[in-house]
């Protein structure tokens, strides 16, 4: 019976020191805050306007707060600026409708 | 039932396997390695100290729809799985590397390393969706 214990012990300890690697540095209760939530909008949005793959002359900025989860982005695709409004409670970049929640806005003006 | 359970020979072999298994898993999740640089130096006699691969922390534009966990990491360790998305050509693996999980977003130029591949990877270290520690790769190789 203690080889019977022996084993239990060691396959609970490998279960043990999986579950303590994964876990020990994971915080599960993090929310990421509306401006983070707005520039991952941003870049998704830049994403599905076609700056995927761009890394010169495309950006992607959130802008101001135009109301509760509602943010003015600033999209730049090769060169080419556009604004759009951002819902980021119906924000959604999957679906046949994609994006979601992504209206054209005027830009603000640059002083 | 004890009757069942009275077998010295085979709980002898699962024992032996089960060690097996505990050391394989010690031996994969103690190798590699993660360096932390907590914050950004203050001072050009502080920037003096920092170790060889710091200049790679700079080289990017660090992401902002991520808590910021520390400036600059570097993680060396085993590929465990990679994931795509969820805009396109964002790519993500899992490292394992001293008995930590730390997930490492890719540069947008670098092909997805095969599971088990060795890598290296120099960026600002954020909080991951998952909750994990992500490192967002700008100096990334495999070894």
């Amino acid at each position: 019976m203690r080889w019977l214990l022996l084993t239990l012990v060691l396959l609970a300890s490998s279960a043990g020191l999986l579950g303590w690697v994964y876990l020990r540095d994971r915080d599960t209760h993090w929310q990421p805050t509306e401006p983070q939530l707005a520039y991952a909008a941003a870049e998704g949005t830049l994403g599905e306007l076609g700056g995927a793959g761009c890394s010169v002359g495309c950006s992607a900025e959130a802008l101001t707060r135009l109301a509760p989860y509602s943010w003015l982005a600033r999209i730049t695709v090769r060169g080419r600026t556009r604004c759009v409004q951002i819902d980021l409670q119906t924000f959604n970049l999957h679906g046949p409708h994609a994006p979601v929640g992504v209206e054209p806005h005027r830009c603000p003006h640059v002083a | 039932m004890r009757a069942a359970l009275d077998h010295p020979r085979l709980w002898r072999v699962t024992a032996l396997l089960a060690a097996l298994l505990l050391g394989v898993l010690v031996f994969v999740c103690a190798r590699g390695s993660l360096a932390v640089i907590a914050t950004r130096p203050a001072t050009s006699a502080q920037a003096a100290a920092l170790p060889s691969w710091a200049p790679w922390c700079t080289r990017g534009v660090p992401r902002k729809e991520r808590l910021r966990l520390a400036f600059c990491a570097r993680v060396e360790g085993r590929v465990l799985e990679s994931t795509h998305g969820p805009t396109a050509g964002e790519t993500h693996v899992a490292v394992i590397s001293d008995f930590h999980i730390v997930v490492v977003r890719l540069p947008e130029w670098e092909a997805t390393p095969q599971r088990g591949t060795n890598v290296v990877a120099i960026g600002p270290l954020f909080r991951a969706r998952d909750g994990q520690q992500e490192v967002q790769a700008f100096r990334f190789q495999t070894t």
